[in-house]
C-alpha cells in the first residue's frame, strides 16, 4: 500500500514540474518571495526619510511636541509583511491550480478510469495524490523559506536570531497548511465536478468567499481594504448585524485567522486568532476528497471543457 | 450585417443558459446585496455613535457642534459592490471569453462555421456584440439592483447628477470587463490547451486585478500605520504634500506600477465619480471627468488595444489548430 501511495505522489510531483502552467505560477510566486523584501526594505528607508522629514518641518514650524519615529521598534522580519499578502493571494490561487490539475489530468485523459479498473484502491490514489501535492507545497514554501532568509541576510548584513529564524520558519509552516487547504479544495472540485472550467471556478469561488466575504462581514472592511499587510486596528461597527456575523463567522474565518498569525510571527503584533479552524477546515477538505473519489463513478461519460 | 446579429444572438442565448455564467451572476448580485447591507449597516451604526456621542457632551453641559455629524452620501455606499465588480466582473470577462472561443475550437464547429458564407470578422463582431449586449444587460441589472437596494433599505434617492454619474461608471465597467472578455478570447485562439488559457487568464487577473493595485497601495508612506502616518503626525493635508514633494522618485515610480494596471484606472475613476474620494463629492460630472481624463484614456485604450488583438487573431488561420 505504502509503495503504491509513493509511486501515485512521485508520478504527481513530476507531472508538476512538467505543466509549463504550474511552472509559470510559481516562477511568480517565487519571484514576490524575493520581490517583497526589496519592497519592505524600500518602504521601510523611504518611511524613515519621510519621518526625518517631517520633524525637520515640523521643529521649522516651532512645534515641540513631536510624536515617536513609530518604525523604529520594527523587527527585522517585518520587511517581509508583504509575503502574507501574496500567500494570501498568489499561494492559495497557485495551490488551487495545484490541487485541480492534479485529478483533472487524469480525467480528462480518461487514465481515472484505466488506474480505478486495475488493484489500485480508490483510497490509495487519492492518499498518493494528496502526499504529492503537500511535498510540491513543502518544496515551495521551504525555498521561500530560503529566498526570504538570504534576503534579509543580505539586506541587513547579518544572519537572523535563532527566535527571528523560527518565526520564519513558522511563517511557512502555517503558509503550508493554508495553502494545502485551498490545494485540497481544488483536488476535491476536480473528482467531484462534471465540467473542467466549473471545476476550477468553484474553488475560486470559495477563495473569494473566504477571503473577502467573510472579513468583510466581521468587520465592515471593502475588499481592496483587505489587501494591506498594516494591521487596520479600527473597531468593528457595533450593532446587532455586526455582533451576529462576528459571532457566527469569525471563529470560521480562516483568512481573517492566517493574517493574524502571518502578522504576529513577521510583525510582532498580538494575535488573537487560533491556528486550529484552519487546522479543522483542511481535514474536512482532505475527508470530503476521500468521500469524492469513493462516489466516483468511473463508467460516467468523461469530463466536459 | 445580418449575420453579424444572428451570431451576436446566438452568442447571447448560449450564454444565458450557461450554466457556469449563471452560478457567477448570482454570486455577483448576492455579493452586491452583502456589501450595500454592510454598507448601510455600518452608516448606522456610525450614526447611532454620534448621537451617543452628543448625548454624552449635552450630559455635561457642552455642546455637540464640537463633533462632525456622519454625512449621507448614497453613491458612497457603492465601494464594496466597485471593489466586487473590480474581481468578479473581471471573472465573468474571462468566463464569457473562454466560453465564447471554448466551445467553438472544443468541437471544432470554427471549421464549420467558416465553410458556410462566413467571413472571419464576421464571427469575431458577431461575438463581440453579443457578449458586449449579455455584459451591459448584466451591468444594468446590476446597477438597477443596487438602486432599488438603497431605495426600498435607506429611502435614498438619486438626483439626476448622481444617475448621470452612475451611468459614467456603468460604461467604465463595460470597458473593463470587455478588457478582459477580449484578452481571453486572444489566449484562447492562440493556445492549444484550452485549460491552460484558462489558467493564464486567471494568472493575469491575478497579477492586473490584485497584485499589481496591492504593491502600489503598501509603497504608500501613509498607508504605513493604521490610520494613516501623517494622521498620526497631526499634519495636514497641503503639508503632507510639500514633504512628499521630497520623495519625487519615489513616487513616480509607485505610480507607474500602479498606472500599469487597468484595474487602478478602473478603480480611480469609479471612486471619483462615485464620491468615495471625499475630494470629488458634489462635484459636476463635468469637473470629474475632466479631472480624471487621463484615466478614461486609460481604461478605453486597453480595451481597445486588447480589442484589436481579438481581430489581428482571427486574422490568422493559426486559431483553426486542433486542440491539445
Amino acid at each position: 500500500m505504502f509503495f503504491t501511495i509513493a509511486t501515485v505522489s512521485k508520478s504527481e510531483i513530476r507531472s508538476l514540474i512538467r505543466q509549463k502552467t504550474f511552472v509559470l505560477m510559481l516562477a511568480v510566486f517565487l519571484f514576490m518571495a524575493s520581490f517583497s523584501a526589496y519592497i519592505g526594505w524600500s518602504t521601510k528607508n523611504t518611511i524613515r526619510s519621510v519621518y526625518a522629514q517631517t520633524v525637520k518641518e515640523m521643529t521649522a514650524q516651532g512645534i515641540k511636541e513631536i510624536p515617536n519615529n513609530p518604525f523604529l521598534s520594527t523587527p527585522p522580519l517585518s520587511i517581509l509583511k508583504n509575503m502574507v499578502v501574496y500567500v494570501f493571494l498568489i499561494g492559495s490561487l497557485m495551490a488551487i491550480i495545484i490541487g485541480h490539475s492534479s485529478f483533472i489530468r487524469e480525467r480528462r485523459a480518461g487514465v481515472s478510469k484505466i488506474i480505478f479498473s486495475k488493484s489500485i484502491g480508490k483510497w490509495e490514489f487519492v492518499l498518493g495524490k494528496m502526499g504529492g501535492i503537500f511535498l510540491a507545497l513543502m518544496l515551495i514554501n521551504v525555498i521561500s523559506f530560503a529566498l526570504s532568509f538570504f534576503s534579509i541576510t543580505i539586506i541587513f548584513s547579518h544572519f537572523l536570531s535563532i527566535s527571528e529564524a523560527f518565526n520564519l520558519l513558522a511563517f511557512y509552516g502555517t503558509s503550508l497548511v493554508y495553502m494545502l487547504f485551498f490545494a485540497y479544495l481544488g483536488l476535491f472540485f476536480a473528482i467531484v465536478s462534471k465540467s473542467e472550467s466549473l471545476a476550477l471556478l468553484a474553488p475560486v469561488m470559495f477563495w473569494i468567499f473566504i477571503s473577502f466575504v467573510m472579513p468583510q462581514l466581521t468587520s465592515a472592511l471593502d475588499p481592496t481594504a483587505l489587501l494591506n499587510p498594516t494591521s487596520i486596528q479600527t473597531p468593528a461597527p457595533q450593532n446587532n448585524f455586526f455582533q451576529i456575523a462576528q459571532s457566527i463567522i469569525h471563529p470560521f474565518s480562516v483568512s481573517e485567522s492566517y493574517k493574524s498569525i502571518g502578522r504576529s510571527l513577521l510583525q510582532g503584533d498580538s494575535s488573537s486568532y487560533p491556528l486550529f479552524p484552519l487546522v479543522v477546515y483542511l481535514i474536512v477538505v482532505a475527508g470530503s476528497c476521500f468521500y469524492g473519489v469513493k462516489q466516483f463513478n468511473i463508467c460516467e461519460a468523461e469530463i466536459d471543457q | 450585417m445580418q449575420k453579424i446579429i444572428t451570431i451576436a444572438g446566438k452568442e447571447y442565448q448560449d450564454s444565458t443558459r450557461n450554466k457556469l455564467f449563471l452560478i457567477l451572476l448570482a454570486f455577483l448580485f448576492v455579493l452586491t446585496v452583502t456589501s450595500i447591507a454592510v454598507a448601510s449597516s455600518d452608516f448606522q451604526s456610525k450614526v447611532v455613535e454620534y448621537n451617543k456621542s452628543v448625548q454624552i457632551l449635552s450630559s455635561l453641559g457642552k455642546s455637540g457642534e464640537t463633533i462632525s455629524a456622519p454625512q449621507f452620501f448614497p453613491l458612497k455606499m457603492l465601494r464594496g459592490v466597485m471593489d466586487y465588480l473590480e474581481i468578479i466582473g473581471a471573472i465573468i470577462g474571462i468566463i464569457l471569453g473562454y466560453l465564447s472561443i471554448a466551445k467553438e475550437k472544443g468541437k471544432n464547429t470554427l471549421q464549420l462555421l467558416l465553410s458556410r458564407p462566413l467571413g472571419k470578422f464576421d464571427i469575431a463582431s458577431g461575438k463581440f456584440l453579443g457578449n458586449s449586449l449579455l455584459v451591459l444587460s448584466v451591468l444594468a441589472i446590476e446597477a438597477f439592483t443596487t438602486y432599488f437596494i438603497m431605495w426600498s433599505v435607506g429611502g435614498a434617492q438619486l438626483s439626476l447628477v448622481e444617475i448621470a454619474k452612475l451611468g459614467f461608471v456603468l460604461l467604465a465597467s463595460y470597458f473593463y470587463v470587455m478588457f478582459f472578455f477580449c484578452f481571453t478570447s486572444v489566449l484562447v485562439l492562440k493556445f492549444r490547451s484550452l485549460p491552460n488559457a484558462l489558467i493564464v487568464s486567471f494568472v493575469v487577473w491575478l497579477i492586473f486585478v490584485l497584485i499589481i493595485p496591492q504593491i502600489g497601495d503598501t509603497m504608500d508612506p501613509d498607508n504605513q500605520i493604521p490610520g494613516g502616518f501623517f494622521k498620526s503626525m497631526s499634519i495636514a493635508k497641503p503639508q503632507e504634500k510639500e514633504i512628499m514633494a521630497r520623495f519625487k522618485t519615489y513616487e513616480t515610480v509607485r505610480n507607474a506600477v500602479e498606472e500599469s494596471s487597468v484595474t487602478k484606472h478602473y478603480e480611480r475613476l469609479s471612486f471619483a465619480l462615485l464620491g468615495i474620494k471625499d475630494e470629488y463629492n458634489g462635484k459636476s460630472v463635468g469637473y470629474v471627468l475632466k479631472d480624471r481624463w487621463n484615466d478614461w484614456v486609460w481604461v478605453a485604450a486597453f480595451f481597445g488595444i486588447a480589442l484589436f488583438l481579438e481581430y489581428f487573431a482571427f486574422r490568422k488561420r493559426s486559431f483553426l489548430n486542433k486542440t491539445d
